[in-house]
């Protein structure tokens, strides 16, 4: 749609056309580097970068997913990012608090949430980044795309370099590791969050339908 | 007994490897008959799967911080590359800047020459020469930058040229001019120098438009439009050719609205009555696609709904970059179908005049949430990739 023209005239150096893409993107590609580096500044950094790379590089673009190869670029400014400053991740715990007016998808219908459930939630979230960062990279990043960016498949593989194969493999492990890792934390976490392995107990979920 | 036992847990094993796929309803059918199979027999499977689908959930509800700034690129950004060697590159700069020269140079000579054709088409002249110049001083590695492109896409000098000579006879030629009237003058306005206010002062304009049944009458009116009375004398400014309206109505699709509130909840469906699949937060800018019949709700691009890839927000807390009017309309069918667009039918007129004060700013200054006719540049210079590069970077200075 226009989505290509926008791009056609960008490989031709119109910088509005490009900045055009960037507004339609940066939510997406902010969100995947902080949760892949666990930080703000050092997301917002890698969300710059990835940008100025795309634009650097947008002839190599020869159709497809657009989405997909900017999050290739995006995968790699990540990572680059992760190597070079070996920053300490450290989860703001600020960022992560939501509006108790809208819950994220799979709490079901927004009710209200009293402001206890709010503050688990808050808390899961810092958990949910603790955790990522214990993963090998390849598998957190598969992760992020996958389960909180919602992407397909297909395009996790493009913009991770490999086939779907292997994203799915990657994608097995890294959510075991997260189970294990949010179960290891059982104690810590907000009641309401914990998971029942042991006893095959369900009820308690709080997520019955997404 | 034995047996069973440890063929159970073997198959646990099995089945433990290929939840994951299970819960994505990525399994062969062979793999998941095995699966069901072995659920239904073993406890712990059942458990395993459960807290397996309970830390997907919780990774899925993850909250999305909030964007901390928009990204847009600055206009000191490095032309996209082809790969070319940079010894070619550093020649090519010289050449660049002659030609850069020479575009002024003509162009104000041109519009110097033609004093008596007509008024309307010295009305743009005297507002393009003062901008091209701060732009110039501006920005020049910029500007040089931008001719460089040029060459590469081997627009040479002549094009310019012709560009330049255009405005004094063909009919089709304003529309090539009128573009960087358009442009500078925004751009003079963004960077606030004064060199901005064309002669042809507001009130000149529309007489002129009125006179001179030509679109270059249109350049004056939007160039002044541009450092005045915007929303009124974009009306004004979308007079002109056939040509810049079916460009402006391809770039119409670009449409985006920025949240205004600090949380809005995106549905399955245009109304209340559909289930929240998830939120956006003020300052995230969303992609339109339509609007629900009674333009009371948004569809807009949203991934995270990996059924359709799309949802509905209220219109009401979400501020566009153009008139809602210029969004088709979106005929939502089920949640689990993306709604079908439907392509704007109505005449070109209405669409044309409500965009030209308020398509997407072409600026990287995505905080300026009052809409700019600014739109005209981005549009004109992808239609027109004779005259784009040279202007396009030129103008791309203003903003820090």
């Amino acid at each position: 749609m226009n989505e290509l023209k926008m791009i056609a005239a960008a490989q031709k150096g119109d910088l509005p056309a490009f900045n055009q893409l960037v507004r339609a993107y940066q939510t997406i590609v902010y969100h995947t580097a902080y949760r892949v580096l666990g930080d703000g500044d050092a997301a917002s950094d890698a969300t710059q970068d990835a940008f100025v790379n795309a634009y650097k590089n947008i002839r190599s673009f020869r159709g497809g997913s657009f989405k997909a190869w900017l999050l290739r670029i995006v995968t790699n400014t990540c990572y680059d990012q992760l190597r070079a400053k070996k920053r300490k991740p450290t989860a703001s715990l600020d960022a992560l608090l939501i509006d108790p007016d809208n819950p994220a998808p799979g709490l079901g219908e927004a009710k209200e949430e009293s402001p206890h459930d709010h503050a688990e939630r808050s808390e899961l979230a810092a958990w949910i980044q603790k955790g990522l960062q214990t993963l090998p990279y390849d598998q957190r990043i598969t992760l992020v795309l996958s389960d909180i960016d919602g992407f397909a498949y297909e395009e996790i593989a493009q913009a991770t370099n490999t086939n779907v194969g292997t994203v799915k493999s990657r994608l097995s492990r890294a959510r075991n590791q997260m189970r294990a890792f949010l179960m290891q934390q059982q104690e810590l976490l907000p009641s309401a969050y914990r998971l029942k392995h042991r006893t095959g107990e369900t009820k308690n979920l709080r997520v019955e339908n997404v | 007994m034995f047996n069973r036992k440890d063929r159970i847990e073997n198959m646990d094993a099995y089945v433990e490897e290929r939840l994951s796929d299970y819960l994505d309803g990525t399994l062969s059918p062979h793999d998941r008959a095995i699966v069901e199979t072995h659920l239904e027999a073993s406890e712990r499977a059942r458990a395993s799967l459960e807290s397996l689908r309970y830390t997907v959930q919780l990774l899925k509800q993850t909250p999305a911080p909030a964007l901390p700034r928009q990204f847009t690129l600055p206009v000191t950004s490095r032309a996209p590359t082809q790969g070319a060697p940079s010894w070619l590159t550093w020649s090519l700069r010289g050449v660049a800047v002659a030609a850069t020269a020479a575009f002024v140079i003509l162009l104000t000579a041109t519009l110097l020459r033609q004093e008596d054709p007509n008024q309307a088409a010295n009305a743009p002249v005297a507002a393009v020469v003062p901008s091209v110049v701060v732009a110039m001083n501006a920005q020049p590695t910029r500007a040089l930058e931008g001719a460089l492109q040029e060459s590469a896409n081997d627009t040479s000098a002549t094009q310019v040229m012709i560009t330049v000579e255009a405005p004094a006879a063909v009919e089709s030629a304003p529309i090539t001019i009128e573009p960087s009237a358009a442009q500078k003058s925004q751009q003079a306005q963004t960077s606030e120098a004064d060199a901005v206010p064309p002669p042809a002062s507001p009130t000149e304009a529309p007489v002129a438009n009125s006179q001179v049944v030509q679109p270059t009458s249109a350049a004056p009116a939007s160039a002044s439009g541009a450092s005045g009375n915007a929303p009124e004398l974009g009306t004004n400014a979308a007079t002109p050719s056939v040509d810049a309206s079916t460009q402006r109505s391809t770039f119409s699709e670009a449409l985006t609205g920025q949240i205004i509130i600090s949380q809005l909840k995106v549905r399955e469906g245009p109304g209340t009555e559909y289930r929240a699949i998830g939120g956006v937060r003020r300052g995230e800018t969303v992609t339109i696609l339509g609007r629900s019949k009674e333009s009371l709700w948004l569809l807009i691009e949203f991934p995270r709904n990996r059924k359709t890839g799309q949802g509905w927000i209220s219109v009401a807390y979400v501020e566009l970059n153009a008139a809602l009017e210029t969004a088709p309309f979106a005929d939502f069918i089920d949640v689990d179908q993306p709604a079908v667009i439907i392509p704007p039918t109505e005449t070109a007129a209405p669409p044309l005049e409500t965009e030209t004060p308020s398509a997407p700013t072409a600026t990287p200054d995505p905080n300026g949430a009052t809409p700019v006719p600014n739109e005209e540049p981005t549009k004109e210079s992808n239609g027109n990739p004779t005259t784009q590069a040279p202007e396009g970077n030129a103008t791309e200075t203003p903003t820090p």
